[in-house]
């Protein structure tokens, strides 16, 4: 009976932590650039208890197809559950403003943030006292790094608009127009990621791109071994923003949506709370039998 | 569940900020060169319940590990500058400005401001004023005896005087700055330099896309009402959204305060 209580209350703790996702969503359903996250459990996926053969898994990120061929090994509390991004592709708004940009397609801009590099969807732009493209934080927006560079330092990589109309590209070159005429002062770098459960989230609506963001499966190099019998046509279908063949798109005066989905997120509220109900209940019940069991006796 | 309530207040918070910024949108819908301005928002810090790429055995590591977010936050009210549509006045000291420029202003504490509200007047001293009687900056006299005024698109104001005779008495400026929406709302259609906005620029109109100046013509507001209703009416659902969940919250903790 002690394990049916300390079930039911992992249980209880995964729903509640479940909501405060859900909340997250709700609570940036109007943000720009921003993605929808939930939680998965792992008792959903797999048998507890069962065999201990993970010979055939190759260490390194996991699939959800993979996830469902995985073998367990313990019996984990329900609370070891997984969360991810949903990345689907967010509503475009209309806002006529030219230093609003949408992304659409398997594509982020760089951001240079004190921390490093990140990543973002959030194309609502702006210039610093500098005439720099900037985010809404003043950190810069990157453009493409130029051939040799590697080690190039990424604040060179800023894009100067300075004075005069911003005109971006749906290839993501910027133009500087003054009175009609136009003039190339960069192109902003689109980073396209091949494995979106390595992004990080760190607030602001970026992301931080772990090592395997960029990895192309199937892939031998890095002695990630069999990674590669994930199949492509897997990967493809698992990654929500499309093939990194497609090239993203950009468009200006227009912004991506947060891609929460307020039905999606109610109905999963009210699963959340319906489930951690029924937790509290089968807790309550084991308190009532544990307590009518000391009754016994007692004459 | 305590972190449920502060993440739907936050969501709460950002949606009656929107409704702020809307409301004072559409209040100045017909203000002369009002700018409308947009509420952005980001999500907050995460809280890492459990790291990605932590170990889950010895030879597996956890790929995307548990985030949790805090909510959401106003990071900006950034203003659009983009331009209003001209309205004729057909009043001869209403100036517009087609592009970037901004005229300057010289308030009574001696600080300059900045406007695109061109509605102009002679002062009692014959200097051309702004609406509010702030002297327009660089200086121009307007003579006694002056019959009508002319400004060309490119700011040279021309006096004819009874006899019919044309003076140049002055050019009116125009300023830009390297990022506009960094400039500071003052009220009063008048806006100020800041560290964000860069140092203004003066120049003449017409000169490397400060825009033209039209005689006669007022700069309307670029508010447009049907987007900001839209806007209202989305910020209200949202709102309402969170609110679904600090209930859901509370009858979670008001099930678990009765559990024994």
């Amino acid at each position: 009976m002690e394990s049916g209580l300390v079930t039911s209350l992992s249980g209880a703790l995964a729903q509640s932590r479940r909501i405060e996702t859900l909340a997250n969503n709700v609570a940036n359903a109007d943000t720009a650039g921003f993605k929808s996250r939930d939680l998965i459990f792992e008792e959903m996926l797999e048998d507890a208890k069962a065999q201990d053969d993970r010979s055939d898994i190759a260490p390194g990120p996991l699939r959800k197809s993979e996830i469902l061929a995985r073998p367990a090994t313990e019996n984990r509390p329900v609370l070891h559950g997984r969360d991810y991004a949903n990345l689907k592709q967010g509503a475009m708004r209309q806002t006529s403003n030219p230093f609003d940009i949408a992304i659409q397609g398997n594509g982020f801009l760089e951001v240079l943030s004190p921390n490093g590099i990140r990543l973002t969807r959030a194309g609502n732009l702006s210039l610093n006292d500098k005439g720099q493209l900037v985010n809404r934080d003043g950190f810069l927006i990157l453009g493409e790094s130029q051939a040799n560079a590697a080690q190039q330092d990424p604040s060179k990589r800023a894009i100067t608009l300075g004075r005069g109309r911003l005109q971006i590209s749906q290839e993501g070159d910027v133009y500087r127009s003054i009175n009609g005429a136009s003039e190339r002062v960069g192109k902003l770098s689109l980073v396209q990621v091949e494995n979106p459960d390595a992004l990080k989230p760190v607030g602001n609506t970026m992301w931080e791109a772990g090592e395997d963001a960029f990895l192309k499966y199937p892939n031998e190099a890095q002695g990630r071994g069999p990674a590669s019998v994930i199949p492509e046509e897997v990967l493809v279908r698992n990654n929500p923003l499309g093939p990194t063949t497609v090239k993203p798109e950009i468009h200006q005066g227009m912004l991506e949506a947060s891609n929460v989905n307020p039905v999606g997120q109610m109905t999963k509220l009210i699963e959340a709370h319906r489930l951690y109900e029924q937790n509290l209940k089968i807790m309550q019940s084991v308190g009532e039998m544990t307590g009518r069991l000391s009754e016994v006796g007692k004459f | 569940m305590l972190n449920t309530l502060n993440t739907a207040a936050t969501g709460m918070d950002a949606q009656s900020k929107q409704i702020e910024t809307i409301s004072n949108n559409l209040a100045n819908a017909d203000t002369t060169g009002f700018k409308k301005s947009r509420t952005d928002f980001q999500d907050l810090l995460y809280q890492n319940i459990k790291a990605p790429g932590a170990a889950t055995s010895a030879t597996t590591v956890n790929p995307t590990g548990v985030q949790i977010g805090a909510g959401v936050k106003v990071v900006g009210a950034s203003r659009d500058h983009e331009g209003g549509t001209l309205r004729p006045t057909n009043r001869k000291l209403d100036v517009a400005i087609e592009g970037l420029g901004f005229l300057a202003i010289q308030k009574p504490n001696g600080d300059i401001a900045y406007t695109r509200d061109g509605s102009l007047r002679v002062g009692p001293e014959g200097q051309l004023q702004n609406a509010n009687g702030y002297a327009v900056v660089p200086e121009i006299q307007i003579p006694q005896n002056t019959k009508d005024i002319n400004i060309s698109f490119d700011g040279r104001v021309e006096v004819k005087d009874d006899q019919g005779g044309a003076t140049e008495i002055g050019q009116i400026q125009l300023t830009s700055f390297a990022n506009d929406a960094g400039l500071q709302a003052e009220g009063g259609n008048l806006y100020n330099a800041t560290p964000a906005s860069g140092a203004p620029i003066p120049g003449t109109p017409t000169d490397g896309g400060l825009g033209r100046l039209h005689q006669g013509y007022l700069e309307a507001s670029n508010v447009k009402p049907v987007t900001e209703m839209t806007d209202m009416i989305r910020a209200q659902r949202v709102y309402e959204l969170n609110s679904k969940v600090i209930s859901t919250a509370d009858q979670m903790m008001n099930s678990l305060n009765s559990i024994r």
